[in-house]
């Protein structure tokens, strides 16, 4: 008896920070969040815009970001009309969120609504609502079962906002790694309820973090694509919390 | 020769570049306006090219500006066509940004149209562009610190600089009447400051500026009579003085975002007086106060398509204006008066006639000069996977009969390579002096290339 309360409690330490314990939707999506995620991240990104006739943008973009990308400042390094535009977010907890864009031609700093999440980012396929994170508790949760996506077993997590909480999207159908807990696909749809954009993640691991490689997400009424290459990754650097000023969206500290 | 000055300042900072981040970045932008009515071309000046040229080192910066104006009915290179329009060090210590040399500033919460927005003189050339490119860089020092929500910016420009208006420009469509020989008076304290302090908010910011300055645009100072024809039989010359009023500017603006609204509002209150002037001559002097502001909306509809409203007003509060005539004009007026010769019966009439002029604005939004209420509304959507723009503007005058549509195009050809046109429409009515009116007949086509580099 007593080997096998050992052998349960060691099976639960094990199989607490791989999420099998998650046994309801809400546990699943605490249990993401609750996941171990660096500090503070510094990447370069190349961003991919590909339209409907295949004819593509390409941007490069620096981001530092914190407190899981509820703090980001990014800086557009290319192409030469949007450089040296630069876009600072950040989430608060009790307020409105605050986003404020760089905007070089006209030598200021223009404060937008964090309510126009709909907005597209740049032109591109991600809009602002897509690079906020999605609050644990303005959303229901349900497991709708399990699948194998690119081999990779996942749990099928569907997020509905709440009622009384104003999104863009009707619901998320979130395709989670049952061995990393992270998403591997996460399929949006629109207020009819049809999808309006499937992003794919692809993530490596460094320093026990999973840290995303890519990010490709699709608009699948438009057409259109965005594929968010990331490159020189750093992690726990120890990014200081006022570096997200707008004072630092006028230049890039090194 | 202060052109070769910045030429060489700039070689100077060369070998700089081998410590330093080196950075240099433009555009080519020919263009043309062609007037609606005959097709033919409108002669005025244009920005072919822009280079920026930027150093850092460490905390330090070094930003330059440089364009290259020409026009298509005379391109031949002269100096004058290179305009330094920025040039200035910035030191960003832990507190914030330190700013030295000649610069252009941008204050205000409104898009294109801020009454509080004094610092810069406009180009009048450029009106009909955005941001910075229709202001003029002066020399000045800035410091700004962010304390928290709180910003605090503190300015100083010690060399006036007046805007630039097309005077004899037979193309330009508003003119300017202003003799060729008039003389102007420059402020005798040029120092300039303003300190402006904004606060962030959840809902919004909320900023508050004070300035004080010299106008940017000139007013009537004067009359001098020049009395000495007269001793052979002609009618003495008036001689036309123009100066620039000290003006303090006390402004409030705000951006709040009231559901899925954005309000951008900016409200100005200017205080304007005539410097006294140590000259022998006939003066007018101002005492006044006007009020301007700009009440902006906007709303997103959907992904790509943005509405945007604007209403701008310029109020005169208070105006006194006073002409102080010297002994030469009591003399001339005496001897008309008291003479019945009628081959001075046109003089008589010219000298009737003077008078101090109306009181206007000289500083504020460059509308001010246009009317003292418009609103202006924009609607810019994409296509085509945002590879072509469309924009669309209606400026309706609510002062006299007067209406200006601007519809745009941009088609993205290749990758920093735009095709850009744009029309513009002017309709005014029969009113006397209708701004409008005066603006039908440049009516245009502008058509051009950008090329980002």
């Amino acid at each position: 008896m007593k080997l096998t309360i050992k052998t349960v409690l060691i099976g639960l330490l094990i199989a607490l920070p791989l999420g099998i314990f998650a046994e309801t939707g809400f546990e699943l999506a605490k249990a993401m969040e609750d996941k171990i995620s660096p500090k503070d991240m510094k990447s370069n990104m190349t961003m991919t815009l590909t339209n409907k006739q295949g004819k593509t943008r390409e941007s490069t973009i620096r981001s530092i970001s914190a407190d899981d990308s509820r703090k980001q400042i990014i800086w557009f390094l290319a192409p030469a009309d949007d450089k040296g535009v630069a876009f600072l977010k950040i989430e608060h907890a009790d307020k409105d969120d605050e986003m404020r864009l760089w905007l070089p031609a006209f030598k200021k700093v223009r404060r937008i609504s964090s309510k126009k999440k709909a907005d597209s980012f740049m032109g591109s396929d991600l809009s602002y609502e897509d690079m906020t994170s999605r609050e644990l508790d303005e959303y229901t949760y349900e497991i709708l079962g399990e699948k194998v996506v690119d081999g990779i077993e996942c749990h099928i997590l569907e997020s509905t906002p709440k009622a009384g909480v104003t999104r863009t999207y009707k619901r998320f159908i979130t395709y989670v790694s049952k061995a990393d807990l992270v998403s591997i696909l996460d399929e949006a749809f629109d207020t009819r309820d049809k999808l309006l954009k499937r992003r794919v993640m692809k993530f490596r691991k460094d320093k026990g973090y999973d840290l995303p490689t890519e990010i490709f997400v699709e608009n699948v009424q438009k057409g259109s694509n965005t594929r968010l290459v990331f490159s020189d990754q750093e992690v726990d650097t120890g990014v200081k919390a006022n570096l997200f000023q707008e004072k630092n969206l006028k230049r890039m500290p090194k | 020769m202060k052109k070769l000055i910045s030429v060489l300042l700039i070689l100077a900072m060369i070998p700089l570049a081998a410590l330093a981040q080196f950075n240099i970045s433009g555009d080519l932008t020919p263009s043309g306006m062609l007037r609606i009515n005959d097709a033919s071309l409108i002669d005025l000046p244009f920005r072919l090219g822009n280079i920026s040229v930027d150093y850092a080192y460490g905390d330090f910066e070094l930003k330059t500006v440089t364009s290259l104006e020409t026009r298509w009915n005379n391109p031949e290179f002269s100096e004058d066509m290179l305009q330094f329009r920025e040039a200035y060090l910035l030191w960003y210590p832990s507190f914030g940004e330190v700013k030295l040399g000649k610069m252009i500033h941008a204050w205000g919460a409104a898009d294109a149209n801020n009454p509080t927005d004094n610092l810069s003189p406009y180009d009048y050339y450029y009106m009909f562009l955005s941001g910075t490119d229709r202001k003029i860089g002066s020399m000045s020092m800035t410091t700004k610190a962010y304390l928290g929500d709180a910003q605090i910016e503190l300015v100083a420009i010690p060399q006036f600089k007046a805007n630039r208006f097309p005077i004899n420009e037979p193309d330009f469509p508003i003119q300017i009447p202003v003799p060729e020989d008039a003389h102007y008076f420059n402020p005798e304290d040029e120092l300039e400051l303003g300190a402006r302090i904004q606060y962030a908010m959840g809902i919004g910011d909320i900023s508050t500026s004070y300035f004080r300055g010299n106008d940017r645009s000139f007013s009537p100072a004067g009359l001098e009579i020049d009395r000495a024809p007269m001793n052979t039989g002609q009618a003495p010359v008036l001689e036309q003085h123009l100066t620039y009023r000290s003006t303090d500017v006390i402004g409030l603006d705000a951006v709040v975002f009231p559901g899925n609204w954005t309000l951008r509002t900016e409200l100005a209150y200017f205080r304007t007086e005539t410097p006294d002037i140590d000259y022998s001559m006939t003066k007018f002097t101002y005492d006044a106060k006007y009020l301007q502001s700009v009440l902006q909306v906007e709303y997103a509809f959907a992904n790509t398509v943005e509405l945007m409203a604007q209403y701008i007003s310029n109020n005169t509060i208070d105006s006194e204006s006073e002409m102080v005539k010297d002994a030469n004009f009591i003399a001339l007026e005496t001897m008309l008066q008291d003479t019945s010769n009628h081959a001075l019966d046109p003089m008589r009439a010219q000298f009737s006639q003077l008078g101090i002029p109306e009181f206007s604005a000289g500083m504020g939004t460059p509308f001010a000069l246009i009317s003292d209420q418009v609103i202006i509304m924009s609607s810019r959507f994409t296509l085509m996977d945002n590879n072509l723009e469309l924009s669309g503007m209606l400026m309706v005058n609510l002062d006299q009969t007067g209406y200006m549509t601007n519809l745009g195009t941009s088609y993205s050809i290749m990758e920093g390579l735009n095709l850009d046109a744009t029309l513009a429409y002017f309709i005014g009515g029969d009113e006397a002096g209708n701004r409008f009116k005066q603006l039908e007949d440049f009516s245009n086509l502008n058509i051009g290339l950008s090329y980002s580099f």
